[in-house]
């Protein structure tokens, strides 16, 4: 009955659309017609395109029709009553002639026809169908070609019909040839829809995934209990990915792979077991093993679709931003694929992003640093590709020097690090840069209202591959913004103000970096790499002053210059190879050079001429920083008895740092010039107890250092414990010496710049710190929650002041190196953090609970907060996924941060009879700035390109780039940076140096694929 | 429970000692005195000029403050005189006194401690008269005036102790040496820096007026050398001035003077 309905529908269609049909002639319906080849050659012909629902998408079922003899296309198109069916109207037609040549010769034309005209078809061949009206081709000539393959249904006018898997579908009645279209009975339409019935996507999609996951193999495994080692790799580019978890999906048992990607995963239960891998931005992988596949060297692509490579099927599913679980204690993962939705002032960055998370200060925009619990910047240790990078400022702070185009990967150890990190006292940051695509050439830009950025990745053959990612920016509005924040205060200051005009002479200030990597693998057991990180800031904000008419015309004349010109940046280089030599042992050894520079010069000088006296103004400071770091370091991993990992190995940094500040031009007041060399060894195991539920990391890192002549300790120790699968328990404890520090020369009045310099072991002292951290988890499907305290110990560390004099006579100005102050202090603080990690919203809430406190013994016995030292920092991250848009939103809110000021004057009679005012401060850091919060919003729409991959809605676009609009700082917060004082005639003005403002911008990117 | 224990020990770590923030502005007193041979002790105290009009200043008031102080080892309490001005006229100050001083302030004991110096030994001067041309800038036409050669002072100074020359005119109704033009005639008294050396060279357009003057040579400790350093706050570097007072601020210091005269002519 119900079909009955059916049928009568559609023949009232039917008549309907052949009523339309003969009301418009042929000509005046919507085909086309093309020619194929040219006049004269055998396969010349002309085929003929029509849509009913004149949408010519190739995301779409097609029929091609194969002609009766002797009729060409656009008759073939006229005869054809497939297109009047309503089941079809939503089809593409193709109608081809069936050539006056020999039968073999007319398949192979139709072939390569057929290859033209449905190359790249979108929708799967499941949805081809072949409609032959020439008699005098048999199913057996077409099995002869790969006409076969390429339609899914194959219908012969008087024959059966024959599915793409050989299937047949027994046609009762013979279809008659007949140019009457009339002539098709209900059965025959029904039988034709039945037979050219669109399958849909979904169900496609589903059949693929199917046919990957349990049809490739379904035999019975070969091999038990084996070890597994390969490397996952990115499916599109063939980038390494480092750090990704690789995990057996029955036992829930996993190792994590190594910076080059490799991994060995001990006791695979069988052969046919799924291994899961899991890596930020990918999502989790599902990689279903067989017995053909190579114990040795296998490889996992990561590719958000079904693909079949190498024995394996993989599958990627939900993508992240950042990730907290899975990884060690105090340790954040964040993928710089996906920083562009997260809102920015100008450029994406990676290290801004961190700032995001808790235990992380926000609230320092004025540095691109991080402040990691209670640490200072220079605490916290910043590896690229292996070597360090020790200033990651653009732009006074407020942009990272790392360009997010040219890097990879980027983990955040918060504390209680493992021995193969050293040297630094809170945190360590491992970047690891971008090998670039190694199956084709890419090449990308971007443009915002900072910067612009270009990049290109160059593969030579299977063995090479490279990147070079280059960034400069622009005196555009944000450049113009932070420049003019920041050197407001030298404009009114000087004789800029008041009635005279000053005159900007130079405006060439800008910033570019440049990172290259080039990767050559010459074996599947060898990666060399040479990876080169360069970045400059010049800063020129100098300008001078002509004599103003209403001077010169009483004869004054006036001539008057401001030099200010700062220099800084870095440049590091690293070679580095790596060496699976089975799969148990790997080694790393990198030789490496970094290079960071810092030179101010800040000069007033000039001379005011009248009535023939001459009165000279020369003052100014002048400040150099540079450190050169020549390293080699090697690292050996060695996999004992499957449950121990042990890793170990030497390193080696030779040291030497300058540093001078001088004010006018007089002898320095600080000149030192420090090498010094450190040399050690470390040894660190992870091994899994109690059914791999514990997992406990004990390590060693002995140093020697020539600037004290001693050896240095450091025993550490990590250890997690799964309490159920969910809830985790961990700890930490480690002990941390600091070498080259970067100490802060307080500068009350005009706000605190830092240095780096050598510990000499007097003066300087080597710093240290010990960390104690616990820490539970609760890991759920689609959130984590976790909180972690802890509790820092630090002893040694320095601080520069002029503020204290030296205690000596004028002239012996070189004291002034006397004036490092050493103290100790500690931070404590908990960490909260409520995660959503999948889904259309996700996101985070964090907050942080912290105390920073020194003592000096210069500022008195007691205690005072660090600069550093925040309370309370509340942070909330939201994202949006809506089709092509991502939206996001973060808030942050800090209480105000510490800082001292001149709280009172007095005055002393002078022998002589004269009087001279004294100032005095607070009490060290005793003020507070008002609290700190911001909100920023952005928006960024996706730039998709089709591709000819199929089955998923993702994966049939590529993503190419990003149109993206930001908001920062929306509601135009006044956040205090410092506050400066000057003293003019003995009073004390304060002038509050403030942060930005609202800041909106537009960044566009775009990369070839 | 048991397995909470291990949280609740680290948990403990939070409860370390709280530092509480201190005052914003501190109410330390500012004490000035020059100890000299011959005089009687007396101290000044005075109060700093807060910033901040919300500034708290502490109770205590000057003048019901308890000074004591030590001449070698014997204390005395100072009596207070007027304008914070404290003294003991029993005793007179000697060279080679030990001399501390201290009283309680707020929470705190201020303190300090000096010796007085020895005087200056064999004060010599190259010149007893210096003749100076009168300078007039609206003159220019008959030429500069000539410059005479510079007056030299000498002592000993065996130790490297600090000395101080103040050049004093002590005429009641100067001549000027020079036109000052608009600008206000300068202080009878004019300031060097202090040296470390055993000699001083004055030179002859320091005079600005004609007349005896009074050059005082000073034997000070090295608190008060400093002191010329501190008044360097720029805004390039707001300095702390140094002190040895002890939760104070300002100057308790011995000297020691000799004195020679110069006769300035034209």
């Amino acid at each position: 009955m119900t079909f009955g309905f059916k049928l009568f529908d559609m023949l009232k269609l039917k008549i309907v659309l052949l009523l339309v049909s003969c009301l418009l002639s042929s000509s005046l319906l919507a085909q086309s017609t093309y020619s194929y080849n040219l006049e004269g050659y055998d396969c010349y012909t002309r085929f003929t395109k029509f849509a009913p629902n004149d949408s010519y998408s190739k995301k779409k079922p097609t029929i091609v029709v194969w002609g009766e003899p002797g009729l060409d296309s656009e008759e073939v198109f006229a005869k054809d009553e497939l297109k009047s069916i309503s089941d079809f109207f939503g089809y593409l037609f193709i109608y081809v002639p069936s050539l006056a040549v020999p039968i073999d010769e007319r398949l192979s034309c139709l072939e390569v026809l057929m290859a033209s005209t449905t190359n790249q078809y979108e929708y799967g061949t499941e949805n081809l169908f072949l409609q032959i009206n020439d008699d005098r081709i048999k199913p057996s000539d077409l099995e002869k070609s790969s006409l076969i393959n390429r339609f899914s249904t194959i219908n012969y006018s008087s024959k059966d019909i024959t599915t793409m898997e050989g299937d047949t579908i027994t046609e009762q009645d013979n279809i008659e040839e007949s140019s009457n279209a009339a002539s098709l009975s209900d059965n025959e339409i029904s039988e034709l829809i039945s037979a050219f019935q669109e399958v849909p996507l979904a169900e496609l999609k589903e059949r693929s995934r199917l046919k990957q996951r349990y049809e490739y193999y379904d035999g019975p495994a070969e091999t038990f209990d084996f070890t597994l080692s390969g490397i996952v790799q990115d499916g599109v580019t063939g980038e390494s990915l480092p750090f990704a978890n690789v995990t057996i999906q029955t036992n829930g048992r996993g190792v994590a792979t190594n910076m080059d990607g490799y991994f060995t995963l001990n006791n695979v239960p069988s052969d046919t077991s799924t291994i899961l891998v899991n890596y930020i931005g990918y999502g989790t992988i599902e990689a279903k093993l067989t017995p053909s596949i190579p114990k040795s060297n296998f490889i996992i692509e990561a590719i958000p679709v079904g693909i079949q490579l190498d024995a394996v099927l993989v599958k990627g599913s939900r993508e992240e931003l950042v990730r907290y679980n899975d990884l060690g204690i105090s340790t954040i993962k964040m993928t710089p694929k996906k920083l562009e939705q997260l809102p920015n002032i100008g450029e994406k960055d990676i290290m801004r992003a961190f700032q995001l998370n808790p235990g992380v200060s926000a609230s320092n925009e004025s540095s691109s640093g991080m402040y990691v619990r209670g640490g200072t910047p220079d605490q916290n240790l910043i590896t690229y590709d292996g070597f360090t990078i020790y200033h990651v400022d653009h732009l006074y702070g407020f942009f990272s020097a790392f360009n997010a185009n040219a890097l990879k990967d980027v983990q955040l150890y918060k504390g209680g690090f493992e021995s193969k990190f050293g040297g630094r006292l809170s945190s360590v940051t491992e970047i690891i840069g971008k090998e670039g695509n190694a199956n084709t050439f890419n090449i990308g830009g971007n443009l915002s209202l900072l910067s612009y950025g270009l990049f290109a990745e160059i593969p030579s053959g299977e063995k090479f591959t490279s990147i070079v990612a280059f960034r400069k920016s622009y005196r555009g509005f944000i450049y113009n913004t932070i420049f003019d924040q920041f050197n407001d205060e030298e404009d009114t200051s000087g004789p800029a103000a008041g009635r005279f005009s000053s005159q900007q002479t130079t405006a060439s200030s800008f910033f570019y970096d440049l990172n290259g990597k080039f990767t050559y693998r010459p074996s599947e057991k060898d990666i060399i790499s040479l990876s080169v990180f360069n970045g400059t800031d010049d800063l020129d904000n100098g300008f001078s002053f002509e004599t103003p008419p209403f001077l010169a015309n009483q004869g004054i004349e006036l001539d008057f210059n401001v030099t200010d010109v700062t220099q800084y940046g870095n440049f590091a280089t690293g070679l580095k190879w790596s060496r699976k030599w089975n799969h148990k042992l790997y080694s790393n050894t990198t030789v490496s050079y970094s290079n960071y520079f810092s030179d101010r010069d800040f000069i007033r000088s000039g001379s005011i001429i009248s009535d023939s006296e001459t009165n000279s103004i020369n003052s100014g400071t002048f400040e150099s920083n540079d450190l050169k770091d020549f390293s080699f370091k090697s690292d050996i991993t060695y996999d004992l008895w499957g449950k121990v990992t042990l890793e170990g190995g030497v390193f080696g940094t030779s040291f030497d740092i300058d540093y001078s500040y001088a004010e006018t031009d007089a002898e320095p007041l600080l000149d030192r010039k420090d090498n010094g060399a450190i040399v050690g060894t470390y040894l660190q195991s992870e091994q899994k107890l109690l059914n791999e539920r514990l997992e406990i990391s004990p390590g060693l890192r002995s140093s020697y250092f020539d600037g004290t002549d001693k050896y240095y300790l450091e025993p550490r120790m990590s250890a997690s414990l799964m309490i159920t699968d969910k809830l985790s328990l961990k700890s930490a404890y480690g002990k941390y010496y600091q070498f080259a520090n970067r100490v802060l020369r307080e500068d009350i009045s005009a706000g605190s710049r830092d240095f780096w310099i050598l510990s000499d072991g007097d003066q300087v002292p080597v710093s240290s710190a010990v960390h104690y951290i616990g820490g539970l988890s609760y890991d759920i499907k689609d959130y984590y929650f976790s909180a972690e305290i802890y509790f820092k110990d630090l002893e040694n560390i320095t601080e520069y002041s002029l503020r204290f004099d030296p205690g000596n006579r004028p002239g012996a100005v070189s004291s002034y190196d006397q004036n490092f102050f050493n103290g100790l202090g500690y931070s404590k603080g908990l960490e909260i953090l409520a995660q959503r990690k999948y889904g259309k919203y996700t996101g985070w809430l964090s907050y942080t609970l912290s105390e920073t406190q020194s003592q000096f013994d210069v500022y008195g016995d007691e205690y005072f907060s660090a600069n550093q030292d925040v309370t309370h920092e509340f942070k909330a991250v939201g994202l949006m996924k809506h089709r092509r848009w991502n939206f996001s939103a973060t808030w942050i809110y800090s209480t105000g941060r510490p800082y001292t000021a001149p709280s009172g004057a007095y005055d002393v009679e002078f022998l002589d009879g004269s009087s001279q005012e004294y100032f005095t401060v607070t009490s060290k850091n005793s003020l507070r700035l008002p609290d700190y919060h911001r909100l920023d919003l952005s928006a960024n729409y996706k730039l998709l390109r089709r591709t000819a991959e199929l089955f998923d809605d993702s994966s049939d676009v590529e993503e190419v780039g990003s149109i993206g609009l930001s908001f920062f700082n929306l509601y135009g917060r006044t956040n205090t940076w410092y506050n400066q004082y000057e003293i003019l005639e003995g009073e004390i003005i304060e002038t509050n140096v403030n942060y930005l403002g609202f800041m909106p911008n537009l960044s566009i990117s775009w990369r070839l694929r | 429970m048991k397995k909470y224990s291990y949280l609740i020990i680290l948990f403990i770590f939070w409860s370390c000692e709280e530092n509480s923030l201190s005052p914003t502005f501190s109410d330390i007193p500012v004490v000035e005195a020059y100890l000299q041979p011959g005089r009687i002790l007396q101290v000044q105290i005075d109060r700093q000029l807060a910033f901040s009009s919300e500034a708290a200043y502490q109770d205590d008031e000057i003048s019901e403050l308890e000074v004591f102080l030590s001449v070698d080892g014997v204390q005395n309490q100072l009596t207070y005189a007027a304008d914070g001005l404290f003294l003991d006229s029993t005793v007179l100050v000697q060279t080679g006194m030990e001399l501390e001083f201290e009283f309680a302030f707020g929470d705190g004991i201020v303190k300090g401690a000096t010796v007085i110096p020895s005087k200056p030994v064999d004060l010599s001067i190259s010149a007893s008269t210096l003749a100076i041309e009168q300078f007039d800038i609206s003159d220019l036409a008959s030429g500069l005036p000539e410059i005479p050669n510079p007056i030299d002072i000498s002592w000993q100074n065996p130790h490297g102790s600090f000395y101080l020359v103040v050049v004093e005119n002590i005429e009641n109704n100067p001549e000027p040496t020079k036109d000052f033009g608009e600008e206000d005639p300068p202080e009878f008294v004019f300031r060097n820096e202090p040296v470390r050396g055993n000699t001083f060279q004055i030179p002859p357009r320091s005079f600005n007026y004609y007349g005896t003057h009074r050059i005082i040579l000073f034997h000070i400790n090295d608190d008060y050398a400093s002191l010329y350093d501190d008044g360097e706050s720029t805004s390039q570097n707001l300095t702390t001035p140094s002190t040895g007072i002890e939760n104070g601020v300002g100057i308790f210091t011995g000297i020691h003077s000799d004195t020679l005269n110069l006769e300035v002519t034209n």
